[in-house]
């Protein structure tokens, strides 16, 4: 009405403006048009060419300059041995013409896709992320195990026994879907509810740090699949108990923690696999001979007393070993269950010692 | 007259459009299949458009979307009501102007993913958290605009509405409302950009809740079970839906509102 009126008057001072602006527009569209096709080309080309680069980049990897080698980890207790070989030097020790770079990556997905974009030779992992991306087509297969260790579903309700008395309303954090921590509880749903995904719905993805920290607020989350030391420190807590281990979910036990290497890079130098497997081994005989330096080392690396480092470290189930156990196992599951496509054998998946 | 001329540049705009988009899909198809780059790290558009159709015709993806969009609906929603009242209370008092643009201020250059720590600890992981960070998200740009809106609009109007003996509440429904709304609809252009990002850097840290999650969970899930191709069927479908909104449903909006009022063109 007069409101209309009222604006009227400013549109049509506006008026005059209309063909400068109508024109105006065209030419930028024009204009913005040729842009749009300068920046493509640029980016085809780029995209060409960086192609073109991270292969021949692999080809020197794969000939004469080889020289550095990226190893990439996570955190926690299970990667304990890597931690000590990266604090004492026995991989540079082990391989002195390489250049030893270390990665912490919050995931495996991250692991996963750093190594397909070229930026990590070595993985450690658990073994159903493993299994997705070598389902997918990852050129990559297991050179060694390195721990095993005490997984398990935590909470502080009383009133849930165990797996069947999660309500609609309770929520199970865990790292992701596809974790191994996930794939173990499906486990346990299959053989004791019947269903494997019948959790699936309650579930909050939260790495450990969070989903402990959700886990003590006892409130939102009813409980937390974890690994150590996160299992420790929330079972120190007294209200705090554990009503599935990773063993039982399994029905066995599994190899935690395996290292993973590039197709390419095991057979064109064989020699850094093997030089990790020594300096592994080195690792290995320093956290079984001297638990208590050992046990300083690591404390600094996780900000937690050597003492308690020391205790968690003589937990039982934690065993810092080379044997792979449980591959078919998860390989079966994950294949009935459909998360990957192929009942792989063990000699697909795991280089075989010439 | 204009009228005609309108509709054409219009038509030669979205035919401009729809020809940039037929490019660029064909340099990505021509880029990805010519390259020899892995498909695990850039499919070709074909492979994804095929993820991206059974995702939506079979899977699980017009739940998720259904999801997203209701969350980003309520989102937009109570950013404008709050947006109008933080607007109009400092439209009535100066004081309080000065303490809502401080407020804005502080608050506007946050972003709601460096936020959201704070927000689990309150409000939780669930739906709560990603509606309170699209509020966040959405409420300070659209604040900016509408007091913008309101200071715009000229003092003689204000004398001709006293003119018309207007009270306060119609002053408002027949003057100021209708002289923001440009200024509004800009906003809210941002605002829907906006919430989109923060919906989905939300969704992609801790995931769905009680089985429901929206775009931002699907990507997530695709990504840890390494589906290339449907991490970028969720991306194109966000820009898809992108499109679609700008295109249709602000366009609309303008048509039926400021342009029919006369206050914008």
């Amino acid at each position: 009405m007069f409101m209309k009126d009222i604006f009227s008057g400013k549109a049509a001072v506006q008026g005059r403006g209309l063909k400068i602006g109508r024109f105006g527009r065209f030419s930028a569209a024009v204009s913005s048009l040729c842009l749009v096709l300068v920046l493509l080309t640029g980016l085809v080309i780029s995209c060409g060419k960086s192609g073109k680069q991270t292969e021949s980049g692999n080809e020197k990897e794969v000939g004469k300059t080889f020289s550095r080698l990226r190893i990439a980890e996570q955190y926690g207790l299970a990667y304990a041995p890597l931690q000590i070989m990266r604090r004492k030097g026995y991989l540079e020790e082990e391989l002195p013409d390489l250049e030893i770079s270390w990665q912490r990556l919050g995931n495996t997905a991250a692991i996963r896709e750093a190594m397909l974009a070229g930026r990590t030779d070595i993985g450690f992992m658990g073994i159903p992320p493993f299994l997705i991306g070598y389902d997918r087509g990852m050129g990559w297969k297991i050179f060694t195990g390195l721990s095993e260790a005490p997984l398990g579903l935590v909470t502080w309700k009383s009133d849930i026994r165990g797996i069947e008395d999660f309500g609609p309303e309770d929520r199970i954090a865990l790292p992701q879907p596809g974790s191994i921590q996930h794939i173990l509880l499906s486990m346990a749903c299959e053989r004791e509810l019947g269903r494997a995904d019948i959790l699936d719905d309650i579930l909050i993805t939260a790495n450990h740090p969070d989903g402990m920290q959700a886990l003590l607020n006892r409130r939102e989350i009813s409980a937390h699949f974890t690994s150590p030391p996160y299992l420790m420190e929330e079972l120190s807590e007294p209200d705090m108990r554990m009503i599935l281990s990773g063993r039982e979910a399994m029905g066995g036990e599994f190899t935690f923690i395996v290292g993973v290497a590039n197709e390419e890079l095991y057979h064109s130098h064989p020699d850094a696999p093997a030089g990790i497997i020594r300096a592994l081994q080195r690792a290995e005989g320093f956290l079984r001979e001297q638990p208590f330096d050992a046990a300083s080392i690591l404390a600094e690396e996780y900000g937690i007393s050597p003492e308690k480092t020391a205790e968690y470290l003589g937990w039982e189930g934690l065993r810092y070993s080379r044997n792979l156990a449980g591959i078919e196992s998860f390989i079966h599951f994950m294949f009935t269950q459909e998360y990957i496509k192929t009942e792989y054998r063990m000699e697909e998946v795991v280089y075989t010692p010439e | 007259m204009k009228r005609i001329g309108e509709y054409i540049a219009g038509r030669r705009k979205q035919g401009q459009r729809i020809l940039v988009i037929l490019f660029l899909m064909l340099i990505w198809e021509m880029s990805a299949r010519l390259s020899g780059v892995s498909p695990l790290l850039f499919p070709p558009l074909s492979a994804v458009l095929q993820t991206l159709f059974t995702d939506l015709s079979a899977g699980t993806l017009p739940g998720r979307l259904g999801y997203s969009l209701v969350v980003i609906a309520e989102g937009l929603g109570l950013g404008i009501a709050g947006a109008l009242v933080l607007g109009f209370t400092g439209h009535l008092s100066s004081r309080a102007a000065g303490m809502i643009d401080t407020i804005v201020a502080c608050m506007h250059p946050l972003p709601g993913i460096a936020l959201l720590p704070i927000v689990i600890l309150w409000a939780g992981t669930g739906r709560t958290a990603v509606l309170l960070i699209i509020v966040h998200s959405v409420l300070w740009p659209l604040t900016t605009s509408i007091t913008a809106g309101i200071r715009t609009i000229p003092q003689h109007l204000y004398d001709v509405s006293r003119n018309f003996r207007l009270n306060p509440l119609q002053t408002v429904f027949h003057l100021i409302l209708p002289g923001i709304f440009p200024h509004m609809i800009t906003g809210m252009r941002i605002g829907w950009a906006r919430s989109w990002r923060a919906l989905i850097a939300a969704e992609m840290v801790f995931g769905a809740a009680g089985g429901k999650g929206g775009i931002g969970w699907y990507i997530f899930q695709k990504r840890v079970f390494m589906d290339t191709r449907g991490l970028f069927a969720g991306l194109l479908l966000i820009m898809i839906i992108g499109i679609l909104f700008e295109t249709y449903f602000f366009n609309l909006l303008e048509r039926v509102t400021i342009r029919k009022w006369g206050t914008s063109r």
